[in-house]
């Protein structure tokens, strides 16, 4: 059906019109015999023929494959003899070479020989040879390859000899997608059955050996291109998650001021390197992982603070977006303030938070991979008193306090972030010599190509890649951004169609340049009054005006309160879910077009004032049939019973699958498409009761 | 005037409206997925605001004659009932808003039968496994309000163990990535709420790689564009 120039009437005087009726004349009355012979359950001779005749006329009738199997069935079982048995099964097969001639690609034909085969009547050994036949007629017919997967599992082929196959069919031709897609397949398999990261193994260099080889030859061809990426993927960082960073992080000494009950004023050294504070109730802490985990709780995560090493945490770890019952975030409280006794008990003014992720074995990644701790991170509480004042304690009577002092204990913010990425390093598992022979050889090419999109876009790559897994990552960073920034840019000239994936690529690089220069987080740091919430200064990060269309890196931001992300292409917010503390967020004029894009957005518990003003919002317009558009599904229930699952379900529409988990107070809608619509205005004041200020008129 | 710049929107109504009692070969080679027809025909004339243009009792009428006792739907009468018709049954239904005069529960037990132990499904009682299937009962079940008929965790279980090298999916574990299939494994996921276990980067970046020089989209690298795509 697919690939057939479209016909062109008439110009042959009628001669192809009257071939046309002859056929509907013969074909229309064999379709009704066959479909009534199937409800008759008639399997003679000739009930048989005349269905092998239409399926050869129009193998896509999957019912005709039906009756054959039936028939087949029925034959099988009135005859006690093996050899008709093989006969019957060898028609079938004739049949279906038949059909196959007609359309090679008919599901129906290929999925009745894989039934027929299945019987067990037929030899395995013809098979390849049939599929060879038809590799060479077309070496992407992916139902031929799925057939060879599925008979060579059978037969229990060898691994080695597929894998061999493979590197026949891409000597044959480079621009083989389907040999090098098999080629990951068998090679990821492999090294799941014998134990092996395939990055550690010695066939990763042989792999680099053929896709050069394929490169150098035809180096606009996509195929090896696509394949290397994956290899890079693989080979630059080992597939077990990471803790990316934490809140409080580590070495870092947080003092509480006891006086502002029942919430606390929690005062810091922050990302910029200058004093921050943060209005809360307790203390909570924070992890964010690289990939979305399971199983943070009291067992794999152990939380000790004197005093109270017994009952550290006030409750259980929560993942905080919900993904499948995993989370890249993970959040709990310290058990600091919540105890009205600890509170006065005076005679422990600061004491060190001591955990430990990953104590046991337990958190595990969504797709498999344990985490490989255990990683420590240690900071302090300190109270302060401003003044003295009698204090009640039930053990120690009536207590005079003074003021304390504050002596000097200076935290290293530097080290904050390096003991991290210390306690964090990536398992090199490749080389760093490596790399730069990979980076040579693709400079080489791109002298020779040099608007070769691919090799650009793979210089690229390999650049963020040696930043990743240096040992000096700021230093790497450093020598490599410009000239991958520049890349980027070239790409957006060369390959214009695309233009909008560099530009997030751009982004991430920038971004990822911004947040680890502390120099550079300290000039777009300012201190903001926020209305919400008098008489305290907040910091507010400017990243307003970058051209950013893409967000990354926000997990070296954990402890912000107000970002300024305006005027920039934003047209994705994935990432922002890890700004637990927002208070304020300035998202106007951008791209967003979706409601459901401001998705991450949701899991911002704190988040009081939003701005999407000027962007692309439009209204719901998921109306009329009432299908609505998301579901929703709680998967807290550990049932895991075998079939149904027991999850409830919950049938929202856009609107309130976002803004119902939100507490805003303050909203700004104005300049987009559905700011005037009605009905978008309605749904938005429904999810959000809390909200008192709509594009700065109050709320009724 | 330039012509090539307008939809001839009413030229592609009359036509689709012409297929409903078309009798030529073409017609009769696709008589089997009739079913699949009507969807998109309909779908796209309700698209262009023309969808009560044809007979709303006379189609609902022949889809119920489609299906059969065990609650699934043929691709037309007489033709064995399939997940893929059952689908587009549904969604003509739902469509039309008629989703009433179904009997949800039937065909809820129908695609209930069908799923497999490793969360996959057969597309009809003869065993064929591909994840088009997946999203046939996933979707036809968002549509009825019955994902609890089926065990969806396993269901995604299976979908993202098709996922391949360069972030998309293929028909069964070990199939090459191909458009078709990747709407439909993203379809699934998406409706399921599981869209976290797509790696959006890696297969946003292989898809838009779709479009070549022409505009138009591939289904695979190196194939040629398609209007199906």
């Amino acid at each position: 059906m697919h690939g057939r120039p479209r016909k062109r009437g008439g110009g042959d005087g009628g001669a192809s019109e009257q071939k046309e009726k002859a056929k509907i004349a013969f074909l229309e009355p064999l379709q009704a015999q066959v479909l009534q012979n199937h409800h008759n359950c008639c399997y003679t001779k000739e009930a048989l023929q005349k269905n092998a005749r239409l399926l050869e006329l129009n193998p896509e009738v999957n019912t005709a494959w039906n009756y054959r199997k039936l028939a087949l069935r029925h034959l099988i079982a009135s005859e006690q003899d093996v050899e008709v048995h093989k006969a019957l099964a060898r028609e079938e097969l004739r049949v279906i070479e038949m059909a196959l001639a007609r359309n090679y690609k008919s599901y129906g034909a290929w999925h009745h020989r894989k039934w027929v085969i299945g019987l067990g009547l037929s030899l395995l050994e013809n098979e390849f040879r049939l599929l060879d036949k038809f590799m060479d007629a077309d070496a992407r017919n992916f139902h031929a390859w799925d057939y060879r997967r599925h008979v060579a599992s059978v037969q229990g082929a060898a691994l080695e000899k597929e894998l061999e196959f493979t590197r026949k069919k891409i000597y044959d031709n480079f621009s083989n997608y389907s040999a090098w897609h098999k080629r990951s397949t068998l090679l990821s398999q492999l090294f799941k059955e014998n134990g092996v990261d395939i990055l550690k193994h010695s066939t990763l260099s042989s792999e680099f050996e053929l896709v050069h080889q394929a490169f150098f030859t035809e180096p606009d061809d996509q195929s090896a291109w696509f394949y290397y990426n994956w290899l890079l993927d693989h080979a630059a960082a080992a597939p077990d998650p990471k803790l990316l960073s934490t809140w409080p992080s580590d070495a870092v000494l947080i003092t509480i001021d006891e006086q502002s009950e029942p919430s606390q004023l929690l005062h810091f050294r922050g990302i910029s390197g200058l004093e921050e504070t943060i209005l809360l109730e307790g203390v909570p802490i924070f992890l964010c992982f690289s990939k979305p985990v399971t199983g943070v709780s009291g067992l794999t995560v152990s939380v000790q603070s004197v005093p109270d090493s017994k009952q550290a945490l006030h409750g259980l770890w929560k993942p905080v977006a919900n993904k499948g019952g995993a989370s890249n975030i993970w959040s709990a409280d310290l058990n600091h303030f919540t105890d009205a006794k600890i509170k006065k008990r005076v005679y422990e003014l600061s004491y060190n938070v001591r955990i430990e992720i990953g104590s046991t074995q337990g958190i595990i990644s969504q797709d498999g991979h344990p985490f490989l701790g255990p990683v420590h991170l240690t900071f302090v509480l300190r109270s302060t008193f401003v003044g003295s004042y009698i204090v009640k304690d039930d053990i120690h009577g009536e207590q005079n306090l003074k003021i304390v002092e504050d002596d000097k204990w200076e935290p290293h913010p530097e080290q904050a972030l390096a003991a991290q990425s210390l306690s964090m390093l990536e398992k090199v598992t490749w080389s760093e010599k490596l790399m730069k022979e990979e980076i040579g050889l693709c400079r080489e090419l791109l002298e020779l190509e040099s608007s070769s999109k691919w090799a650009t876009l793979t210089l690229a790559r390999l650049l963020e890649v040696q930043q990743n897994i240096s040992q000096d990552k700021r230093l790497t960073l450093r020598n490599n951004t410009a000239e991958v920034l520049q890349l980027y840019e070239k790409l957006t000239r060369i390959d214009p169609s695309h233009a909008e994936y560099y530009q997030d690529r751009h982004s991430l690089n920038l971004l990822d340049q911004i947040t680890s220069d502390s120099a550079q987080l300290k000039e777009r740091w300012s201190i903001g009054l926020h209305g919400s919430v008098l008489g305290r200064d907040i910091g507010i990060l400017w990243l307003n005006g970058l051209s950013l269309s893409k967000l990354g890196y926000m997990e070296r931001l954990l402890s912000l309160q107000m970002l300024d992300l305006s005027y920039n292409h934003l047209r994705a917010l994935d990432g922002l879910e890890a700004l637990q503390f927002l208070v304020h967020l300035n998202l106007s004029h951008n791209l967003v077009s979706c409601v459901h894009t401001l998705r991450p957005i949701s899991k911002l518990q704190r988040l009081r004032s939003l701005d999407i003003s000027h962007n692309k919002l439009t209204g719901n317009s998921y109306t009329g049939s009432g299908v609505s558009v998301a579901v929703c599904w709680d998967l807290s229930s550990k049932n895991r019973m075998a079939t149904p699952s027991s999850h409830t379900f919950e049938y929202l529409n856009d609107i309130e699958d976002v803004f119902k988990c939100m507490n805003l107070e303050e909203l700004a809608i104005a300049g987009n498409p559905g700011a005037s619509d009605n009905q978008f205005r309605v749904s938005l004041l429904e999810s959000l009761p809390s909200l008192k200020l709509l594009d700065c008129k109050s709320v009724p | 005037m330039d012509d090539s710049s307008t939809l001839h929107v009413q030229k592609h109504v009359e036509f689709i409206k012409s297929l409903d009692n078309k009798k030529d070969l073409e017609s009769l080679l696709t008589e089997h997925i009739r079913m699949n027809g009507a969807y998109w025909g309909l779908t796209a004339l309700d698209l262009m605001g023309s969808l009560n243009d044809l007979d709303q009792d006379k189609i609902i009428s022949w889809i119920l004659q489609c299906q059969h006792d065990c609650g699934g739907f043929g691709g037309n009468i007489g033709h064995d009932p399939h997940i893929l018709y059952t689908l587009s049954a549904v969604q003509i239904l739902a469509l039309y808003d008629k989703l009433a005069v179904l009997d949800s529960s039937k065909i809820a037990s129908y695609i209930t039968g069908l799923q497999q132990n490793d969360g996959s499904f057969y597309g009809d009682e003869w065993g064929e496994i591909d994840t088009r299937f997946s999203y046939g009962a996933i979707c036809c079940l968002a549509l009825l309000r019955r994902l609890d008929a089926i065990n969806l965790e396993k269901a995604i279980t299976y979908i993202v163990s098709c996922k391949n090298f360069d972030g998309g999916f293929g028909s069964t574990p070990g199939g090459e990535s191909h458009a078709g299939q990747i709407f439909c494994c993203v379809a699934a996921l998406a409706i399921a709420g599981s869209l976290h276990y797509v790696d959006k980067d890696l297969l946003g970046w292989w898809l838009c790689e779709r479009q070549v020089k022409s505009g138009g989209l591939n289904g695979r690298p190196e194939k040629l564009p398609d209007v199906s795509i």
